[in-house]
């Protein structure tokens, strides 16, 4: 007989109450045996008070239903608590603005048959809306499934993933400096693959999100992006130790930072590139059969969110530098 | 051991079926059976491949390379099907090392790794550095797609996952079956050890034009819209697309200083917007 893993879901949330209900709603409501799951929501210092309707919540919950606070430090941070306090042997994330489909979780634990997985990420699918931004999200599959290059799956989506407890507590857990949304998924992934783990797809675990609606939180999504990627960059290469570099070093040492940045700049002439490219993406789009005020929209929303992806990882660089991320520092960091 | 059947697709393939057919006999893992899928060649390719103890099937007219796996696929009924290119030599290891990567059952595929014979003309220099058919010199386990010059597939998922789509003739169908067989929740294997020769030799016009065939495969399976504004609209817009992968080529040319083949990506872009012209001329006037 097939093993039934004990399944702990962790919602981190902050200031979302509504959504989070529906949410909560859908993850009662799987086909996954009753007391085989509980859910954590993790409040990440909501000021909605979301702790007094909790426990109407909890009453007519029909299963294992638990409530963490902590003071606003990040999804990160947040998901950590969740950690702490769960008990299954496989922890699965959802954010606090998607709705699960019925076999979700079902789905979501299935294929834990090899050792060497340590995720299992699946589908994210945009719940439609009446706001342009949303439909542009969903016309271009926003993190619509797990990033994948030629070495296989680089990294899940922790909008819906389940790994493996073990294995999150080997590498510490997520990063607590991340302390926006955005980016700390692409680094735990990272870490776990750099154990020799490697992670699965499976189609059928569908999440329906409600993408973002506003050009504002679209472009601040992208800045934080940037700034994650910065961040991991900031973890994979190192280019100069400072702190060793005495006397006539220092002056080339000065001299190499000055290109460095030089060179960051440049990134910027690629931005004019693709400023001019905009009115041909237009046409791209129109040939796929969009209307031609949608077209030239999308076209120059795919510059805007290339833009702010660029400026996150100007300033991610300057910022991570200041949270100390360094080559290979992840093993300092284990609690 | 488990029985393998082995298929070889060719068309016109007569400078390299001999090679490749040698390569095939001295295996060193048995083979049950070899079957030569003859594509409606014009040339003397089935009189060279009658000379080796192998199966040959023949179909009437050219029907494109995913008719051809699949008609090997409905022919022969062994569990294990291995596939080699008609213009690939294999090494003496290359099916021990592809059966032995089959450890569980939920893995579906094992593929193997492709290096260029010929790469001193441009040319050909350019296809091994930019179109190369392989995910380097470590075992990947689920890469992307595994290529199609020379796997390992279970009979019973491609039947399960129905079969090649013969939509797209002789490019992408790789891509596609592994992409429908990882949807089915199955994990495919790629293996480094298992060596395969690519004999093929590419003049620069052919090289760009089989990348512009696999890139309108891949984009549009082969159907565009056929409103004439919309048709135009998507040309031009190719137009961008094509210069940002010619920036990556130019990227990767720079960093590995292999500056003679910049030449061929300055080239790529309007070579492709051409072929798109010519290939909507020609839809128009048929």
């Amino acid at each position: 007989m097939k093993e039934v893993f004990f399944v702990s879901i962790i919602i981190p949330t902050y200031n979302n109450k509504d959504s989070l209900k529906k949410t909560v709603i859908s993850l009662c409501e799987q086909s996954y045996p009753k007391d085989k799951y509980e859910i954590i929501v993790v409040d990440d210092g909501s000021t909605d008070d979301l702790g007094k309707d909790f426990i109407s919540w909890q009453r007519v919950c029909s299963c294992q239903l638990r409530y963490f606070f902590q003071k606003n430090k990040g999804p990160a941070a947040a998901r950590n608590l969740g950690i702490r306090y769960a008990v299954g042997d496989i922890i699965a994330f959802i954010d606090s603005d998607c709705i699960a489909t019925n076999t979700w979780l079902e789905e979501i634990v299935k294929g834990y048959n090899n050792e060497k997985i340590a995720g299992i990420g699946g589908t994210i699918k945009a719940l439609p809306t009446a706001s342009k931004i949303s439909q542009y999200c969903a016309y271009i599959k926003m993190n619509e499934r797990p990033v994948i290059d030629k070495t296989g799956i680089v990294y899940l989506i922790t909008g819906n993933a389940s790994f493996k407890k073990d294995c999150l507590n080997l590498i510490g857990g997520f990063d607590e400096r991340y302390d926006f949304p955005g980016g700390e998924d692409p680094d735990i992934c990272y870490r776990m693959r750099k154990y020799g783990y490697i992670f699965q797809y499976n189609k059928n675990a569908v999440v329906y999100n409600k993408h973002k609606e506003r050009l504002r939180d679209l472009l601040k999504t992208y800045f934080n992006y940037g700034k994650g990627e910065s961040f991991l960059a900031l973890r994979k290469f190192s280019y100069w130790e400072l702190k060793s570099v005495t006397g006539f070093k220092w002056l080339i040492y000065f001299i190499k930072t000055i290109g460095y940045m030089a060179l960051a700049f440049m990134n910027n002439i690629k931005l004019i590139i693709r400023f001019l490219k905009i009115p041909f993406k237009a046409l791209s789009y129109y040939g796929q059969g969009l209307s031609i005020r949608d077209s030239v929209l999308y076209a120059s929303l795919d510059y805007a969110k290339d833009f702010s992806f660029m400026q996150g990882c100007y300033f991610g660089y300057f910022i991570g530098k200041f949270k100390g991320f360094r080559k290979n520092d992840d093993l300092l960091y284990l609690k | 051991m488990e029985r393998v059947s082995l298929y070889i697709p060719c068309y016109n393939a007569k400078e390299y079926i001999n090679e490749c057919l040698h390569s095939v006999m001295v295996q060193s893992y048995k083979i049950d059976e070899v079957l030569v899928i003859d594509d409606g060649s014009d040339d003397n390719t089935i009189e060279i491949a009658k000379r080796y103890p192998v199966k040959i099937i023949r179909h009437d007219k050219n029907r494109g390379l995913a008719a051809s796996r699949n008609t090997a696929f409905r022919v022969t009924k062994n569990e294990f099907v291995a596939s080699l290119d008609a213009d690939c030599v294999a090494g003496h290891n290359w099916l021990q090392q592809l059966m032995e990567c089959f450890v569980s059952d939920d893995i579906m595929g094992v593929g193997g790794k492709l290096v260029e014979r010929h790469n001193l003309t441009v040319a050909d220099k350019w296809r091994s550095t930019h179109m190369s058919q392989q995910w380097g010199n470590q075992i990947v386990e689920n890469p992307p797609f595994l290529f199609g010059s020379n796997t390992v597939f279970k009979k019973k998922v491609i039947e399960g996952v129905g079969f090649y789509n013969e939509k797209f003739r002789s490019n992408y169908e790789d891509v596609d079956i592994s992409i429908r067989i990882y949807n089915s929740g199955f994990r495919l294997i790629y293996n480094s050890e298992a060596e395969v020769e690519h004999l093929r030799k590419d003049t620069i016009k052919s090289v760009l034009s089989t990348y512009w065939h696999w890139l309108h495969y891949k984009h549009m399976g082969g159907n565009y819209n056929n409103k004439i504004s919309r048709r135009i609209a998507a040309m031009l817009g190719n137009i961008a697309e094509y210069f940002e992968i010619s920036e990556d080529f130019f990227q990767e040319d720079l960093r590995e200083k292999t500056y003679k083949l910049l030449p061929i990506d300055f080239l790529f872009t309007f070579y492709c917007a051409w072929l798109d012209l010519k290939q909507y001329t020609r839809q128009a006037l048929l």
